[in-house]
């Protein structure tokens, strides 16, 4: 399948602006991503593969100035971090693979066990 | 449970739990400061300090650093022992 990169993402030719956005891209949801295509003057029902080359240079310039991907998986690492390093209640959660909010261990929790690693796989 | 910092469900104009603690005295002193107060809000002004924090059933020692200014006391001291495997001998 062919694909158009954008900033570096590789969004498939084929699907829907907003679509693309939304699955190719950490950190931004179908909400946000009509909230882009709104905001850079493009509808988000046009294909990838039909987007002209003004409209491209809108869309790089509203993406790099948002907190996306590697930018968010870092800061999200650091908060997780940074409670580790203090020593806190959720550190000590975090650290140990734990839930954090206080559910219950005795079954469950294991989604937690899966996630709440550091550093966080994302 | 253990609670952890609330700092969004905490209505805005009640500002942080400000519990009265003896700060000057530590700090002419050099002392660490005993407390109870576990829901007590970390103030800019407890940097430095070292804190004898209860848990239900010892003091725990802590010194506060920068990063944990807006938590609560009682974060940094836990109240349960972590669950460890022991190997039976005699069986």
């Amino acid at each position: 399948m062919s694909s158009i990169s954008i900033l570096g993402f590789a969004l498939p030719a084929k699907a829907q602006l907003k679509i693309a956005l939304s699955t190719k891209i950490f950190g931004i949801g179908l909400h946000t991503a009509k909230e882009i295509c709104a905001r850079s003057g493009i509808s988000g029902s046009t294909r990838v593969q039909e987007l002209r080359e003004p409209q491209i240079l809108t869309l790089t310039k509203y993406l790099s100035t948002m907190k996306i991907d590697k930018i968010l998986k870092d800061e999200i690492n650091a908060n997780i971090g940074k409670k580790i390093t203090i020593g806190s209640y959720q550190g000590l959660r975090h650290k140990s693979g734990f839930p954090v909010h206080g559910q219950r261990t005795k079954t469950n929790g294991i989604n937690a066990k899966k996630l709440n690693r550091f550093p966080r796989r994302l | 449970m253990l609670h952890p910092t609330r700092q969004l469900l905490r209505a805005t104009w009640k500002g942080p739990n400000i519990v009265p603690l003896p700060i000057k005295e530590a700090l002419q002193m050099k002392k660490p400061i005993r407390t109870q107060a576990r829901a007590a809000t970390i103030l800019p002004q407890f940097i430095g300090l070292e804190f004898q924090i209860h848990n239900g059933k010892e003091y725990i020692q802590v010194k506060i650093t920068e990063d944990m200014v807006g938590h609560k006391l009682g974060e940094f001291s836990p109240t349960r022992k972590p669950f460890k495997y022991t190997q039976t001998k005699n069986k």
